[in-house]
Protein backbone atom coordinates (compact mmCIF):
# COMPACT_ATOMS: atom_id res chain seq x y z
CA UNK A 1 0.00 0.00 0.00
CA UNK A 2 0.85 3.37 -0.90
CA UNK A 3 1.70 5.92 2.26
CA UNK A 4 -1.09 8.35 1.25
CA UNK A 5 -3.60 4.91 -0.09
CA UNK A 6 -5.81 6.23 2.84
CA UNK A 7 -5.48 9.71 3.97
CA UNK A 8 -8.63 9.79 6.29
CA UNK A 9 -7.00 9.76 9.39
CA UNK A 10 -4.86 12.50 8.26
CA UNK A 11 -7.90 14.13 7.09
CA UNK A 12 -9.64 14.22 9.99
CA UNK A 13 -7.83 15.30 12.08
CA UNK A 14 -7.05 18.89 9.42
CA UNK A 15 -11.10 18.72 9.26
CA UNK A 16 -11.45 18.95 13.24
CA UNK A 17 -8.57 21.49 12.93
CA UNK A 18 -10.37 23.72 10.38
CA UNK A 19 -13.78 22.88 12.20
CA UNK A 20 -12.33 24.51 15.58
CA UNK A 21 -10.57 27.05 13.18
CA UNK A 22 -13.91 28.28 12.03
CA UNK A 23 -15.38 28.28 15.50
CA UNK A 24 -12.66 30.19 16.67
CA UNK A 25 -12.99 32.59 13.66
CA UNK A 26 -17.14 32.47 14.75
CA UNK A 27 -16.89 33.36 18.14
CA UNK A 28 -13.71 36.45 17.06
CA UNK A 29 -16.19 37.52 14.72
CA UNK A 30 -18.72 38.26 17.46
CA UNK A 31 -16.32 39.73 19.55
CA UNK A 32 -15.16 42.36 17.15
CA UNK A 33 -11.87 40.70 17.06
CA UNK A 34 -10.76 40.18 13.33
CA UNK A 35 -9.42 41.93 11.22
CA UNK A 36 -11.01 43.61 7.79
CA UNK A 37 -9.79 40.20 5.48
CA UNK A 38 -10.72 37.85 8.21
CA UNK A 39 -13.95 39.76 8.93
CA UNK A 40 -14.91 39.55 5.29
CA UNK A 41 -14.03 35.77 4.86
CA UNK A 42 -16.40 34.87 7.52
CA UNK A 43 -19.08 37.36 6.23
CA UNK A 44 -18.43 35.31 2.89
CA UNK A 45 -18.63 32.27 4.22
CA UNK A 46 -21.50 32.84 6.77
CA UNK A 47 -23.77 33.95 3.19
CA UNK A 48 -23.38 30.77 1.81
CA UNK A 49 -24.05 28.13 4.95
CA UNK A 50 -26.82 28.71 6.57
CA UNK A 51 -25.88 25.81 9.38
CA UNK A 52 -22.85 28.10 10.04
CA UNK A 53 -25.37 31.39 10.32
CA UNK A 54 -27.60 29.68 12.88
CA UNK A 55 -24.94 28.36 14.65
CA UNK A 56 -23.90 32.47 14.75
CA UNK A 57 -27.45 32.97 16.05
CA UNK A 58 -27.35 30.47 18.63
CA UNK A 59 -23.94 31.39 19.78
CA UNK A 60 -24.93 35.16 19.75
CA UNK A 61 -28.19 34.06 22.07
CA UNK A 62 -26.44 32.26 24.70
CA UNK A 63 -24.16 34.83 25.32
CA UNK A 64 -26.78 37.59 25.74
CA UNK A 65 -28.53 35.64 27.99
CA UNK A 66 -25.27 35.27 30.60
CA UNK A 67 -26.16 38.96 30.71
CA UNK A 68 -28.90 37.24 34.07
CA UNK A 69 -26.12 36.30 36.09
CA UNK A 70 -26.25 39.70 37.42
CA UNK A 71 -23.38 40.51 40.19
CA UNK A 72 -24.11 43.02 43.16
CA UNK A 73 -22.82 46.20 43.78
CA UNK A 74 -20.48 47.45 46.70
CA UNK A 75 -22.06 48.37 49.77
CA UNK A 76 -21.80 52.49 51.02
CA UNK A 77 -18.56 52.87 52.86
CA UNK A 78 -16.70 50.89 50.61
CA UNK A 79 -13.63 52.95 49.66
CA UNK A 80 -14.08 54.60 53.13
CA UNK A 81 -12.96 50.98 54.95
CA UNK A 82 -10.85 50.07 52.38
CA UNK A 83 -8.61 53.86 53.23
CA UNK A 84 -9.22 52.78 56.70
CA UNK A 85 -8.11 49.60 56.57
CA UNK A 86 -4.64 51.16 54.62
CA UNK A 87 -4.25 53.52 57.91
CA UNK A 88 -4.52 50.60 59.78
CA UNK A 89 -1.99 48.94 57.73
CA UNK A 90 0.89 52.48 57.94
CA UNK A 91 0.31 52.37 61.81
CA UNK A 92 0.84 48.63 62.12
CA UNK A 93 4.20 49.07 60.20
CA UNK A 94 5.19 52.05 61.96
CA UNK A 95 5.49 49.87 65.34
CA UNK A 96 7.07 46.76 63.42
CA UNK A 97 9.93 48.91 62.40
CA UNK A 98 10.03 51.25 65.59
CA UNK A 99 9.56 48.19 68.33
CA UNK A 100 10.97 44.89 66.08
CA UNK A 101 14.81 45.87 66.52
CA UNK A 102 14.70 46.80 69.74
CA UNK A 103 12.42 43.54 70.86
CA UNK A 104 15.12 41.88 68.54
CA UNK A 105 18.04 43.23 70.52
CA UNK A 106 16.63 42.74 74.38
CA UNK A 107 16.00 38.67 72.87
CA UNK A 108 19.46 38.03 72.33
CA UNK A 109 20.33 40.40 75.52
CA UNK A 110 18.37 37.50 77.30
CA UNK A 111 19.54 34.80 75.14
CA UNK A 112 23.43 35.71 75.76
CA UNK A 113 22.26 35.60 79.69
CA UNK A 114 20.66 32.19 79.82
CA UNK A 115 23.42 30.76 78.14
CA UNK A 116 26.09 31.86 81.04
CA UNK A 117 23.37 31.22 83.62
CA UNK A 118 22.10 27.65 82.04
CA UNK A 119 25.35 26.65 81.16
CA UNK A 120 26.76 25.84 84.11
CA UNK A 121 23.83 23.57 85.53
CA UNK A 122 23.43 21.82 82.01
CA UNK A 123 23.88 18.61 82.81
CA UNK A 124 24.56 17.43 78.91
CA UNK A 125 27.44 19.97 79.56
CA UNK A 126 30.62 17.75 78.10
CA UNK A 127 32.15 15.76 81.37
CA UNK A 128 35.55 18.46 82.33
CA UNK A 129 38.29 15.97 82.71
CA UNK A 130 41.00 15.66 85.78
CA UNK A 131 43.16 18.35 84.51
CA UNK A 132 40.66 21.11 83.72
CA UNK A 133 39.57 20.51 87.40
CA UNK A 134 43.01 20.61 88.48
CA UNK A 135 43.68 24.03 86.19
CA UNK A 136 40.38 25.61 87.77
CA UNK A 137 40.28 24.50 91.24
CA UNK A 138 40.03 27.46 92.50
CA UNK A 139 37.55 28.92 90.28
CA UNK A 140 35.50 25.26 91.38
CA UNK A 141 35.87 25.82 95.06
CA UNK A 142 33.70 29.18 94.35
CA UNK A 143 31.32 28.18 92.40
CA UNK A 144 28.44 28.70 94.71
CA UNK A 145 29.30 32.03 95.42
CA UNK A 146 29.91 32.75 91.78
CA UNK A 147 26.32 31.24 91.01
CA UNK A 148 24.46 33.07 93.81
CA UNK A 149 26.19 36.31 92.22
CA UNK A 150 25.31 35.18 88.98
CA UNK A 151 21.66 35.94 89.85
CA UNK A 152 22.22 39.29 90.13
CA UNK A 153 21.87 41.29 86.58
CA UNK A 154 23.73 44.65 88.16
CA UNK A 155 26.44 42.78 89.43
CA UNK A 156 27.35 41.13 85.95
CA UNK A 157 26.67 44.18 84.01
CA UNK A 158 29.67 45.75 86.57
CA UNK A 159 31.81 42.22 86.59
CA UNK A 160 31.54 42.49 82.65
CA UNK A 161 32.37 45.95 82.37
CA UNK A 162 35.65 45.33 84.85
CA UNK A 163 36.27 42.24 83.46
CA UNK A 164 35.93 40.86 86.91
CA UNK A 165 33.98 37.51 85.05
CA UNK A 166 36.18 34.31 85.81
CA UNK A 167 35.12 33.01 82.40
CA UNK B 1 -1.84 53.43 23.92
CA UNK B 2 0.93 54.31 25.81
CA UNK B 3 0.55 52.80 29.68
CA UNK B 4 1.51 56.71 30.80
CA UNK B 5 -1.39 57.69 28.63
CA UNK B 6 -3.96 55.41 31.05
CA UNK B 7 -5.89 57.67 33.41
CA UNK B 8 -5.47 54.94 35.96
CA UNK B 9 -1.44 54.85 35.89
CA UNK B 10 -1.32 58.58 35.85
CA UNK B 11 -3.57 58.30 39.42
CA UNK B 12 -1.25 54.84 40.52
CA UNK B 13 1.52 56.79 40.14
CA UNK B 14 0.65 59.57 42.33
CA UNK B 15 -0.68 56.72 44.77
CA UNK B 16 3.01 55.21 44.67
CA UNK B 17 4.09 58.91 45.63
CA UNK B 18 1.91 59.13 49.07
CA UNK B 19 -1.00 60.73 47.63
CA UNK B 20 -4.07 59.15 49.29
CA UNK B 21 -6.54 60.49 47.18
CA UNK B 22 -5.30 59.27 44.26
CA UNK B 23 -5.83 56.07 45.73
CA UNK B 24 -9.32 57.02 47.15
CA UNK B 25 -10.01 58.16 43.41
CA UNK B 26 -9.24 54.63 42.26
CA UNK B 27 -11.01 52.51 44.27
CA UNK B 28 -14.27 54.36 43.24
CA UNK B 29 -13.15 54.21 39.71
CA UNK B 30 -13.35 50.25 39.86
CA UNK B 31 -14.53 48.95 43.44
CA UNK B 32 -17.93 47.82 41.54
CA UNK B 33 -16.08 45.74 38.73
CA UNK B 34 -13.67 44.22 41.36
CA UNK B 35 -16.78 42.88 42.92
CA UNK B 36 -18.04 41.78 40.15
CA UNK B 37 -15.15 39.84 39.11
CA UNK B 38 -14.80 38.16 42.11
CA UNK B 39 -18.36 37.22 43.51
CA UNK B 40 -19.00 35.63 40.23
CA UNK B 41 -15.93 32.89 41.43
CA UNK B 42 -17.26 32.82 44.97
CA UNK B 43 -21.34 33.39 44.64
CA UNK B 44 -21.76 35.14 47.57
CA UNK B 45 -21.78 38.58 48.36
CA UNK B 46 -20.46 39.37 51.80
CA UNK B 47 -16.95 36.99 51.10
CA UNK B 48 -16.53 39.34 47.63
CA UNK B 49 -17.25 42.19 49.16
CA UNK B 50 -14.07 40.95 51.61
CA UNK B 51 -12.22 39.89 48.68
CA UNK B 52 -12.60 43.08 46.77
CA UNK B 53 -11.61 45.02 49.26
CA UNK B 54 -8.15 43.11 49.69
CA UNK B 55 -7.20 43.03 46.26
CA UNK B 56 -7.18 46.80 47.25
CA UNK B 57 -5.47 46.57 49.77
CA UNK B 58 -2.91 44.44 48.24
CA UNK B 59 -2.52 46.91 45.65
CA UNK B 60 -1.97 49.60 48.55
CA UNK B 61 1.24 47.33 49.61
CA UNK B 62 2.58 47.22 46.43
CA UNK B 63 2.21 50.90 45.20
CA UNK B 64 6.12 50.98 45.72
CA UNK B 65 7.16 48.24 43.56
CA UNK B 66 4.79 49.40 40.90
CA UNK B 67 6.02 49.77 37.36
CA UNK B 68 3.85 51.37 34.48
CA UNK B 69 4.44 48.40 31.74
CA UNK B 70 0.80 47.73 31.01
CA UNK B 71 -3.06 49.54 31.26
CA UNK B 72 -3.62 49.32 35.22
CA UNK B 73 -6.46 47.56 34.85
CA UNK B 74 -4.48 44.66 33.87
CA UNK B 75 -2.47 44.64 37.00
CA UNK B 76 -6.01 44.72 39.06
CA UNK B 77 -7.99 42.06 36.96
CA UNK B 78 -4.91 39.73 37.04
CA UNK B 79 -5.20 40.43 40.87
CA UNK B 80 -8.52 40.36 41.27
CA UNK B 81 -8.98 36.96 39.15
CA UNK B 82 -6.83 35.23 41.77
CA UNK B 83 -8.20 36.18 45.14
CA UNK B 84 -11.15 35.00 42.85
CA UNK B 85 -9.70 31.39 41.95
CA UNK B 86 -8.20 30.84 45.42
CA UNK B 87 -11.38 31.69 47.33
CA UNK B 88 -13.23 29.61 44.54
CA UNK B 89 -11.08 26.80 44.99
CA UNK B 90 -11.19 27.04 48.81
CA UNK B 91 -15.11 26.94 48.73
CA UNK B 92 -15.05 24.01 46.26
CA UNK B 93 -12.76 22.10 48.94
CA UNK B 94 -15.21 23.05 51.80
CA UNK B 95 -18.12 22.01 49.95
CA UNK B 96 -16.61 18.79 49.16
CA UNK B 97 -16.11 18.05 52.63
CA UNK B 98 -19.86 19.39 54.43
CA UNK B 99 -22.29 18.34 51.60
CA UNK B 100 -21.20 15.82 48.71
CA UNK B 101 -22.98 16.43 45.28
CA UNK B 102 -25.88 13.98 44.51
CA UNK B 103 -24.57 11.04 42.06
CA UNK B 104 -25.94 7.98 40.61
CA UNK B 105 -25.02 4.65 41.66
CA UNK B 106 -22.36 4.80 39.77
CA UNK B 107 -20.70 7.65 42.32
CA UNK B 108 -20.60 9.93 38.69
CA UNK B 109 -21.68 13.52 39.88
CA UNK B 110 -25.36 14.49 38.37
CA UNK B 111 -25.58 16.94 35.97
CA UNK B 112 -27.62 20.04 36.33
CA UNK B 113 -29.52 18.91 33.04
CA UNK B 114 -30.88 15.42 34.69
CA UNK B 115 -31.64 17.53 38.06
CA UNK B 116 -35.25 17.97 38.97
CA UNK B 117 -36.75 21.07 38.15
CA UNK B 118 -36.84 23.30 41.38
CA UNK B 119 -40.34 23.72 41.28
CA UNK B 120 -42.15 22.35 38.29
CA UNK B 121 -45.55 23.43 39.04
CA UNK B 122 -45.12 27.02 39.68
CA UNK B 123 -44.56 28.25 35.95
CA UNK B 124 -44.66 31.70 36.40
CA UNK B 125 -42.69 34.22 34.50
CA UNK B 126 -40.41 35.77 37.31
CA UNK B 127 -40.00 32.30 38.42
CA UNK B 128 -39.01 31.21 34.89
CA UNK B 129 -35.96 33.81 34.50
CA UNK B 130 -35.16 33.13 37.96
CA UNK B 131 -34.63 29.29 36.96
CA UNK B 132 -33.00 30.47 33.95
CA UNK B 133 -30.89 32.94 35.41
CA UNK B 134 -30.04 30.18 38.18
CA UNK B 135 -28.80 27.82 34.69
CA UNK B 136 -26.82 30.40 33.21
CA UNK B 137 -25.13 30.84 36.90
CA UNK B 138 -24.55 26.80 36.32
CA UNK B 139 -22.88 27.18 33.25
CA UNK B 140 -20.38 30.11 33.62
CA UNK B 141 -19.79 27.87 37.04
CA UNK B 142 -18.77 24.33 35.06
CA UNK B 143 -16.02 26.10 32.79
CA UNK B 144 -12.92 25.30 33.43
CA UNK B 145 -10.80 27.99 35.68
CA UNK B 146 -9.18 29.58 33.17
CA UNK B 147 -12.15 29.43 30.90
CA UNK B 148 -14.30 30.80 33.45
CA UNK B 149 -11.74 33.94 33.60
CA UNK B 150 -11.80 34.60 30.20
CA UNK B 151 -15.01 34.85 30.02
CA UNK B 152 -15.75 37.00 32.72
CA UNK B 153 -12.85 39.75 31.37
CA UNK B 154 -14.47 39.72 28.19
CA UNK B 155 -18.34 38.81 28.88
CA UNK B 156 -18.84 41.04 32.29
CA UNK B 157 -15.70 43.67 31.81
CA UNK B 158 -15.40 43.74 28.45
CA UNK B 159 -11.67 42.83 27.75
CA UNK B 160 -10.35 42.89 24.65
CA UNK B 161 -8.33 39.34 23.39
CA UNK B 162 -4.86 41.51 24.23
CA UNK B 163 -5.92 42.54 27.41
CA UNK B 164 -6.97 38.43 28.52
CA UNK B 165 -4.38 37.69 27.02
CA UNK B 166 -1.75 39.60 29.22
CA UNK B 167 -4.00 39.00 31.91
CA UNK B 168 -4.00 35.27 31.98
CA UNK B 169 -0.58 35.49 30.45
CA UNK B 170 -1.32 33.76 27.30
CA UNK B 171 -0.61 34.56 23.32
CA UNK B 172 -4.07 36.31 21.30
CA UNK B 173 -4.61 33.39 19.31
CA UNK B 174 -4.88 31.23 23.28
CA UNK B 175 -6.85 33.47 24.15
CA UNK B 176 -9.35 33.38 21.10
CA UNK B 177 -9.53 29.30 21.40
CA UNK B 178 -10.09 29.56 25.10
CA UNK B 179 -13.14 31.70 24.34
CA UNK B 180 -14.27 29.80 21.57
CA UNK B 181 -14.51 26.64 23.57
CA UNK B 182 -16.14 28.59 26.53
CA UNK B 183 -18.13 29.73 24.64
CA UNK B 184 -19.41 26.72 22.79
CA UNK B 185 -19.66 24.87 26.17
CA UNK B 186 -22.26 27.70 27.15
CA UNK B 187 -23.94 27.24 24.19
CA UNK B 188 -24.27 22.96 24.64
CA UNK B 189 -25.28 23.77 28.19
CA UNK B 190 -28.10 26.37 27.47
CA UNK B 191 -29.35 26.23 24.06
CA UNK B 192 -31.85 23.42 25.39
CA UNK B 193 -33.85 25.66 27.36
CA UNK B 194 -33.13 28.87 25.51
CA UNK B 195 -35.51 26.56 23.12
CA UNK B 196 -37.90 25.62 25.82
CA UNK B 197 -38.35 29.20 26.50
CA UNK B 198 -38.80 30.02 22.97
CA UNK B 199 -41.88 27.22 22.42
CA UNK B 200 -43.14 28.51 25.60
CA UNK B 201 -43.30 32.60 24.57
CA UNK B 202 -44.56 30.82 20.94
CA UNK B 203 -47.77 29.20 22.98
Amino acid sequence: MKPNDDPKPHDASVGDRRDADVRDDLVAYLDGELDDAARARVEARLAIDPALADELAELRDTWDVLDLDEAPRTTDGFTERVLAETKRERERRWWVHRVAPVAAAAVLVLAVFATFRGGANDPARTPITETELAENLDLLEDLDLLEELGEDIEFLAWAEENEELPW
Amino acid sequence: MHPHDDEDVKLMLRVRDGDDDAFACLVERHRDRVLSVVYRYTRDRGEAEDLAQDVFLNIHRNRMSYRPEAKFTTWLFRIAANRGINAMRARAVRKRVEAPAPTRGDGEAVPLDEMPDPKPAEAREGLERRELAERVRAAVDALPETQKTAVLLNKYEGRSYEEIGQILDLSIPAVKSLLSRARMRIKERLSPHLQREGERVAR
